[in-house]
């Protein structure tokens, strides 16, 4: 039971970071299979700062000094850094 | 100008320069540059001064004021194709490796050196400022889908330095330390090595790598006792992300020299309330009128509304007035036109921007032409046409820029006709012909285009 809790958690959380990368980045191309959030420009200095700013509005609070910027490069690397700001 | 030479002679001991863990004194600099300067003696033209942050690009600069040759900035990130076409413009004929960094290839009739080329100095060239002497030349986005050169001359740059450390805080600030953040080719870095070296100032010359992580750029504003850091809004607003990005970790931080496209209002609230004792100083104008030409600290009232002040018109470096709604400049800090083109029938120069002026204070409302400002860049969105539709895969290209509720330009996008299969190609193809800044996030099909920008682009 908890451990499909978690699971559903998980899964809500990935919607919402990608509903917010979708919004902030202006496209669903970052959605696609292997993409490179950074490489490909998608995730912009602007995209970048709008991100970090709906996060926090969102109790999640992501410090730019703290983070490895590579993290940024996929959505699971991003779902990971948001998993461990929350644990 | 006469600040520095009494900087060099009484206290060559003092550094003058940061860069990693190279300090170079003011002494060391001066000597540098006598060097540099009779080499360039031998020959004419304007100076390309091809690096990034290194220490030799301010070298380089101080060497061709002495040996009155104009320098233009070449950042190791601007792409071949426009620095040759920057090159051709204005006639140069010779290119400094001042960061040792080659070329990733040659460029026809113009002959590359480095430091190690340059012979001892036999002796040095006197300070002689004349204030029609061109200082530096500087490239603007173009409708033609050339790059425009902006000569700035000695006298341009004096007023633009007298005017900005007529502001106490800012020139007490800065006679501590100077923190760089803006690429030595982008004008808004005069600011900050003008301030440094006007009031002996150590320069802290920051690398990419240094601003993406955030921390060592945060350890070198802390490391100083007092400091000036000038940069975009849009970086103040990535380093507003941080909370150690405040007072209670940074307390040398005094004075923060805004300019190059609007501060946000949220993001001066933040940092204000941050930074309680900080002076937020907010700045505007082209690369034309010499960095900027009006500024004023911002106070609680004038947070009460969007956009934010970007001067007042009593203190300003020239002469500032309205015509049919077009922000209009005129005085010494402006320039006598761009190289190769006719020179314009009147001094005063028409930015293009929008403004308003209410209670002597100056406001900007956006641009009047198909120019747009991204990320603190003025960008002619026809140069990124031009550029698409110059490869063999486009035959019709539009652009246009996506804003947010503010008008603020968030991103651009391109729609393209035929649309390739594959959009990375598009990419790599248009970072030789433009800057990283100036390559468009998405692209789209042009049957997509929206029908509002449509009437736009056909309408021009």
């Amino acid at each position: 039971m908890s451990a499909y809790c978690k699971e559903n958690q998980k899964n809500e959380l990935e919607e919402r970071i990608k509903q917010l990368l979708v919004q902030v980045c202006g496209t669903e191309q970052v959605l696609e299979e292997g993409i490179n959030l950074l490489d490909s420009g998608l995730l912009d200095s602007l995209a970048f700062i709008e991100l970090l700013t709906e996060l926090e509005m969102e109790g999640i609070s992501i410090q730019p000094t703290q983070v490895d910027r590579r993290c940024f490069c996929t959505v699971e690397g991003i779902l990971q850094l948001v998993q461990s700001q929350l644990s | 100008m006469h600040h520095l030479e009494r900087i060099f002679c009484h206290s060559p001991q003092k550094p003058a320069l940061r860069w990693g863990s190279t300090v170079m004194t003011y002494g060391q600099l001066y000597e540098e540059a006598q060097q540099l300067a009779e080499f360039l003696k031998t020959g004419s033209g304007p100076l390309l001064v091809y690096g990034h942050k290194h220490p030799r690009m301010i070298v380089a600069f101080l060497a061709c004021l002495l040996s009155k040759r104009p320098w233009m900035p070449c950042d190791l990130s601007m792409p071949m194709a426009r620095m040759e076409a920057a090159a051709a413009i204005c006639g140069a004929n010779q290119l400094f490796l001042a960061e040792g960094i080659a070329l990733p290839r040659e460029i026809e009739e113009i002959s590359s050196f480095s430091w190690e080329d340059v012979p001892p100095k036999t002796q040095n060239q006197p300070f002689s400022f004349q204030p029609d002497t061109v200082a530096y030349i500087m490239f603007t986005s173009g409708t033609t889908g050339q790059p425009k050169a902006i000569p700035i001359t000695l006298g341009n740059l004096e007023n633009f330095a007298q005017w900005l450390l007529s502001y106490d805080q800012l020139a007490s600030a800065a006679s501590d330390c100077v923190i760089n953040q803006a690429s030595l080719s982008f004008d808004l870095s005069v600011a900050d090595w003008c301030a440094a070296l006007c009031t002996g100032g150590v320069l802290r010359l920051t690398t990419n790598e240094e601003q993406q992580k955030l921390a060592p750029f945060f350890a070198h504003i802390a490391e100083a006792e007092g400091c000036f850091l000038a940069c975009t809004p849009t970086f103040l607003r990535l380093c507003a992300c941080d909370s150690s990005f405040c007072s209670r970790c940074l307390p040398g931080l005094r004075a923060i020299f805004l300019c190059g496209e609007p501060l946000p209002r949220t993001t001066a609230q933040l940092v204000m309330k941050r930074f309680p004792q900080t002076v937020l100083f907010h700045a505007y104008g082209p690369t034309e009128a010499t960095c900027a030409v009006c500024g004023l600290p911002l106070l609680p009232q004038h947070l009460e509304q969007e956009p934010l002040p970007v001067g007042q018109i009593s203190s300003a470096a020239v002469n500032i007035t309205l015509r049919d709604g077009e922000i209009i400049l005129d005085g010494p800090s402006v320039f006598g036109g761009y190289l190769g083109q006719e020179p314009p029938a009147s001094a005063a120069y028409a930015t293009g921007d929008l403004g308003r002026i209410e209670n002597g204070l100056l406001y900007c409302l956006g641009r009047r032409d198909k120019q747009i400002k991204y990320m603190g860049y003025r960008i002619d969105l026809n140069e990124i046409r031009l550029a698409l539709e110059a490869l063999p895969q486009v035959q019709q290209a539009a652009v246009i820029a996506q804003r947010d509720s503010h008008g603020v330009v968030r991103r651009l996008a391109a729609y393209l006709s035929p649309f390739p299969a594959e959009t990375d190609d598009l990419r790599r193809a248009l970072s030789e012909p433009l800057p990283a800044y100036m390559i468009p996030q998405l692209f789209f099909p042009l049957e997509q285009l929206p029908v509002s920008a449509n009437l736009k682009t056909q309408g021009g």
